[in-house]
């Protein structure tokens, strides 16, 4: 890539800095050292952290659910307006797809560039495929592409990730704005021009727009619905939530349009990131540039297999884990950048998320274990300050979880949805897992990208629902939102 | 447009053998296939038969899961082996709660019946996740063993909440050694078993199986009148046992017949267990008519045998038809007639082919390729429990202070109960005076 490259001290590459090193090897020391000396005196003092820690996630959700449901701020520009748009001042738009061994979703791509409602002469699509993925190569050539569309064999280098590919393309770009879709993405046929509209209106300082995410498959099967809710809690709640508490936005996988000079300033994607499209968030919040979320839905395939759906959320905890690990490398600098406030959230919610997710069966089993067992040790771990403590996480906590999903499944406008998440502590165990396995990964194999299967899903999109979902039932009319 | 050409991106050609300072390199697939996609699953038959494999392996290949079964059986039977005695106690007194026994062995024999992958099954596995999966589900069968015994104490033991921990282990043990899809495809059939096997009191076992025993009763008393001649009566001093009292063949108690191991509790549990093999509602609905259908004719062909026996070779006979050693082999037979039919079953299934072709690249392949690591950490984890001998050291009745407790003699045919358990523990009527 002969543009700028993402520098040593934000990228992945290492899994942990001298300073880290040093830091959990002394924390480990002093662990190691007081379960040795006082291990029940230890282990209370790690539950009690633990609970804190839960307490303070809980708090921050209930922030984040109750500013996102008082105004989500979201960025809209009608489909009149966008359409009424005229071309010459529509800029260049460079829309990359990486794509990697599936040609079944080609058609279906094919289809969805097609129907982008674009000015051909300012469209500059490019498909991204390995050097070695000729069955998607083939699938490509065989759908008749467009003239606006380029189809880039990116050479074999380590490591094969996603964001390398998408640096190939950024280097290749030609447009002023950049976007990223999935090759099994159907966006708003619109979203290119509202996207450029919102770019020319909010402040300068707003790089980076990020279209809300859905499944069209959501009635597929129990996990699709969980995934669909998860999904618009995460659109309707917490990045608006977060826009409105001025925190780094972890940017979503797919449909974030950035200003292309700016995306080039910064380095791109690290490769070594496996959630680079987070990594990227906080970047660009560190260097004083904001990011807002646009109200147009890009629809997706959601995971309808359990174990596909394991891999898939392993990798993005585990690029939660490196960016959490990344960022926090030089606290200080980035307390400096983003503020103590910001640099807590950050902590709670990109370092938290995988974190609690490991933690919750140590808990469940604890809890598993007083009701089966009646176990004295139980009672000696929970000393009366730290049971109540434990009791509002087991209750308030869940609950608040239990509500935000519940929430989230009514703002879809899709009744079934809600029974639905009511269940959704079961969806926990699944997330349980995944963390397990991202910490797992995370040292043994760090950059290894866990390839997600598509075409698992349902042909085709349940119209009414989709509707509902696309049309945001949460949504507000807002011009722009000053950052 | 034509395609770009990778000479003009300045990006670092670096091959995996030019070294990796950052250990960077991704790893090679978890398992072979960890990264496929469904449009590879459609394999041309060249090429199928280009990657043919030598017959010896074919041989290999189609016993390989027939092994790792049975190892996993066995480790289990070790696990719970002393849970055996005491089992085994409540079905030579023909007890209801001897029912748990053909709840264990039709479990077993009902996870087969599910084993076979179907075919649109997504060729997706991941090692990292059998293990995430299965290690827990082996901690908490162990934890079931040897936690709630803290708190339940006699309770625990005598409501046998130790075979909780039989579904368990095997569901861990599937996931190590068959992969966490094959334990997802076994998911309702566990559920089930472990339902069936929940623990309960002496006392509402014993009102079930009266329940369940009511139904014959009335319909052996009114076949009875019709007949002319019999003298069908509940005998004392519950409703569970038949009594047929004045008949030709003199006064016959039908015991086994209405609890014992193919009693009514007995062929209800393999009723369900069998019906949760199913994949829909309308084939579970098959499967419990089935499975009922092969009960019912075992239960009465038994009963028939047994008043021919005693017609022709006088009360003994009958009495050994009727006793335990013929609930065993009723049992056996249901067991095998069900295992028959489902044998047959599959073996139409395949003849037929598959609906839709199964999605991933791994079709065809075991998604476990290699299984000795799994496989030793079950049997690690069975012999240690085994050794442990949670249930074995428990001092719950007899047969741990007498020398034959492992086979206790049948007079006084104890039955398992608890010391609150107002029932009383005995069967109703002495073996000695089953037939007159």
């Amino acid at each position: 890539m002969s543009g700028a490259r993402v520098p040593d001290q934000f990228s992945a590459r290492e899994r942990l800095s001298l300073g880290q090193r040093i830091t959990f090897g002394v924390t480990a020391a002093i662990v190691i050292g007081a379960f040795v000396l006082a291990p029940m005196a230890a282990m209370v003092g790690v539950i009690a952290v633990i609970s804190l820690l839960y307490l303070a996630v809980f708090a921050e959700r209930l922030v984040l659910l109750h500013r996102a449901l008082r105004d989500p701020g979201l960025l809209r520009v009608s489909p009149e307006r966008a359409r009424a748009e005229p071309a010459e001042n529509l800029p260049v738009y460079t829309v990359l797809i990486p794509a990697y061994r599936e040609p079944e979703v080609l058609p279906h791509l094919l289809t969805a560039i097609a129907d982008i409602e674009y000015p051909p002469d300012r469209l500059d699509v490019i498909l991204l495929l390995e050097e070695d993925d000729d069955e998607t190569y083939a699938a490509a050539l065989a759908g008749d592409p467009p003239d606006y569309l380029r189809i880039v064999r990116v050479p074999y280098s380590e490591p094969r990730t996603k964001p390398k590919a998408c640096n190939v393309g950024l280097t290749l770009a030609r447009g002023d704005l950049v976007t990223i879709f999935d090759a099994e993405d159907r966006p708003d046929p619109l979203q290119l021009r509202q996207a450029a509209i919102a770019f020319r209106e909010v402040p300068a300082n707003v790089v980076c727009l990020q279209a809300k995410l859905a499944y069209f498959n959501h009635d597929q099967n129990l996990l699709t619905s969980w995934f669909t809710t998860e999904y618009a809690m995460w659109f309707d709640q917490m990045l608006p939530g977060l826009v409105r508490q001025d925190a780094p936005i972890p940017l979503g996988g797919t449909s974030n349009h950035f200003r292309a000079d700016v995306l080039r300033d910064l380095g791109g994607w690290d490769p070594f990131n496996v959630t680079e499209d987070a990594d990227l968030g906080v970047r660009l919040h560190r260097r004083g540039y904001r990011t807002l979320v646009l109200d147009s839905v890009t629809l997706e395939e959601a995971n309808s297999d359990a174990i596909n759906w394991l891999k898939q959320r392993s990798r993005w905890y585990k690029g939660y884990l490196q960016t959490w690990l990344v960022h926090s490398r030089q606290p200080i600098a980035i307390c400096r950048e983003i503020g103590v406030l910001g640099f807590l959230r950050f902590n709670l919610f990109v370092g938290g998320t995988p974190l609690l997710a490991v933690l919750n069966p140590l808990l469940w089993a604890l809890t598993l274990m007083w009701f089966a067992g009646n176990l004295p040790i139980i009672e000696r771990l929970f000393p009366t300050w730290l049971y109540f403590i434990g009791l509002v996480c087991l209750l308030l906590g869940n609950f608040t979880f239990v509500y935000c999903n519940v929430v989230a499944a009514r703002a879809t406008g899709i009744g079934r949805l809600v029974p639905q998440a009511v269940l959704s502590p079961a969806y926990w165990l699944l997330m349980s897992l995944a963390a397990t396995k991202a910490l797992l990964q995370l040292v043994i194999a760090p950059s290894y990208w866990e390839k997600t299967t598509h075409g698992l899903g349902a042909a085709d999109p349940v119209d009414d629902d989709v509707d509902e979902l696309a049309s945001g039932a949460a949504a507000r009319e807002v011009s722009h939102v000053g950052v | 447009m034509p395609p770009f050409t990778p000479g003009a991106v300045p990006a670092p050609r670096a091959r995996p053998d030019a070294g990796d300072p950052a250990g960077t390199l991704p790893l090679e697939p978890l398992d072979e296939a960890a990264t496929t996609s469904p449009g590879a699953a459609i394999v041309p038959p060249a090429a199928t038969a280009a990657v043919r494999r030598p017959a010896s392996a074919r041989v290999t290949a189609r016993w390989r899961p027939a092994a790792r079964g049975l190892w996993v059986a066995a480790a289990a039977t070790l696990a719970l082996s002393g849970s055996l005695p005491r089992l085994w106690d409540a079905t030579e007194a023909q007890s209801p709660t001897a029912y748990r026994l053909t709840a264990a062995l039709a479990g077993a024999l009902a996870l087969l019946a599910r084993a076979r992958r179907p075919p649109g099954e997504p060729g997706i596995h991941d090692r990292q996740v059998d293990y995430l999966v299965g290690l827990p589900l082996l901690a908490l069968a162990a934890a079931e063993l040897s936690v709630p015994p803290a708190r339940f104490d006699d309770r625990y033991w005598n409501a046998h909440a130790d075979l909780l921990a039989l579904p368990l282990l095997a569901a861990g043990a599937i996931t190590l050694v068959f992969g966490t899809r094959a334990l997802w495809r076994q998911r309702v059939t566990l559920t089930v078993w472990l339902l069936v096997l929940a623990p309960l009191t002496a006392g509402t076992v014993r009102r079930m199986s009266d329940g369940l025993a009511w139904p014959p009763l009335a319909l052996a008393r009114t076949s009875g009148a019709w007949l002319g001649g019999w003298d069908v009566v509940a005998a004392p001093p519950h409703g569970t046992v038949l009594r047929v009292a004045d008949g030709p063949g003199g006064a016959v108690v039908f015991g086994g017949a209405t609890h014992g191991l193919v009693g009514g509790l007995g062929a209800l549990a393999t009723i369900v267990i069998f019906a949760a093999t199913a994949a829909t509602w309308r084939g579970a609905a098959r499967r419990a008519l089935t499975t009922a259908a092969v009960c019912v004719v075992v239960i009465l062909g038994r009963i028939g045998v047994a008043v021919l026996a005693g017609l022709a070779a006088g009360p003994a006979s009958a009495r050994t038809v009727l006793g335990h050693g013929g609930d065993v082999v009723a049992l056996g037979l249901i067991l095998a007639a069900l295992g028959g039919l489902g044998l047959a079953a599959g073996t139409r299934r395949s003849r037929g082919g598959a609906r839709r072709p199964a999605a991933g690249r791994a079709t065809g392949r075991p998604p476990v390729a290699r299984a000795y690591p799994a496989l030793l950490l079950v049997a690690l984890v069975c012999a240690g429990l085994a050794a442990l001998d949670i249930p074995g050291n428990r001092d719950l009745g007899p047969h741990r202070s007498a020398p034959h407790a492992a086979w206790p003699d049948p007079q006084p045919a104890a039955d398992p109960q608890p010391a609150t358990d107002p029932q009383p523990a005995t069967d109703p009527q002495p073996a000695t005076e089953r037939v007159r």
